[in-house]
């Protein structure tokens, strides 16, 4: 099920910026900052035409990812950037997120994307972002360099312009 | 958060007049409920169908909401988009609610 394309190495920062930009955002981690660069991305996915189901899915999971970042990663600190680089192409939308906050624990990577029914008399409040995360992206891959974090989300798209004998999986 | 309350059959309709219940309107969507549904009817329906985007931390303030209410009291949701559908239904959260599909599958359309 993982299909990587991109030429990286474990340990290696994730580069998408050989592959041509389609979006870039560099905004401060809070999440009044979050919705406004969700917004201009989603715009962007728009105008790509990708369908209203698909950028529902990577909304949601590009914003738990960066939810997350602000929570945890920059968690104390007075202030911390995030940045944000997406590709687009036929067939894959691919997210790069960097922050330059606390490492991003490897188990969350591996969370299942399976939730347990929850128990009606102890409800969680919290904990939901990653399970979403690892059920919504089709590829998930961290690297950690200088201090940084560098995730790379991949999603599979339909821009409506792929040929019409595309297979179903 | 912009709310709106109304009362019909001993139901408190809340609607919420808003796209979004994400991390950044959670907490004010928290309190603006705890605000609106201190006292009144054992039933509060919610009414989902502005809102467009609910993230993790938008489905955890409506647990919190639910969890406010009490074992006497009931939250039910309505007109869930399919976005906010899909949060409820990946974190099996649709197990718990009581989601209608619209508010007038509890609440009987006014006559005239």
């Amino acid at each position: 099920m993982q299909q990587v394309k991109l030429d990286t190495r474990p340990g290696d920062i994730v580069d998408i910026r050989s592959e041509p930009v389609d979006f870039q955002i560099r905004f401060p981690a809070n999440p009044d900052a979050v919705r406004g660069a969700m917004a201009a991305m989603c715009r962007k996915l728009r105008q790509k035409r990708i369908c209203s189901e698909t950028r529902g899915k990577i909304e949601l999971a590009v914003t738990e990812a960066l939810n997350n970042i602000v929570l945890h990663a920059y968690r104390g600190r007075a202030q911390g950037d995030i940045e944000l680089v997406a590709c687009i192409s036929a067939a894959r939308l691919s997210v790069v997120i960097e922050d330059q906050g606390r490492r991003l624990p490897d188990i969350l990577l591996k969370t299942s994307p399976h939730i347990p029914k929850p128990d009606p008399a102890s409800l969680p409040e919290s904990g939901f972002g990653w399970p979403m995360i690892r059920s919504l992206a089709h590829d998930i891959r961290h690297t950690r360099q200088d201090g940084a974090n560098s995730l790379l989300l991949e999603f599979r798209i339909d821009t409506g312009q792929s040929a019409p004998s595309r297979r179903k999986p | 958060m912009k709310l709106q309350s109304r009362y019909e059959h001993d139901i408190h309709i809340i609607t919420v007049a808003e796209e979004r219940i994400d991390a950044s309107a959670a907490i004010s969507f928290k309190d603006a409920m705890r605000a609106r549904t201190g006292e009144g009817p054992a039933d509060v329906l919610l009414d989902l169908s502005q809102v467009n985007f609910v993230d993790s931390s938008g489905l955890g303030a409506i647990v919190a909401v639910m969890k406010q209410l009490g074992a006497a009291r009931r939250l039910a949701l309505a007109g869930l988009q399919p976005n906010v559908a899909r949060v409820f239904h990946l974190t099996r959260m649709d197990s718990v609610f009581d989601i209608h599909e619209d508010i007038h599958n509890v609440i009987p359309r006014a006559a005239g």
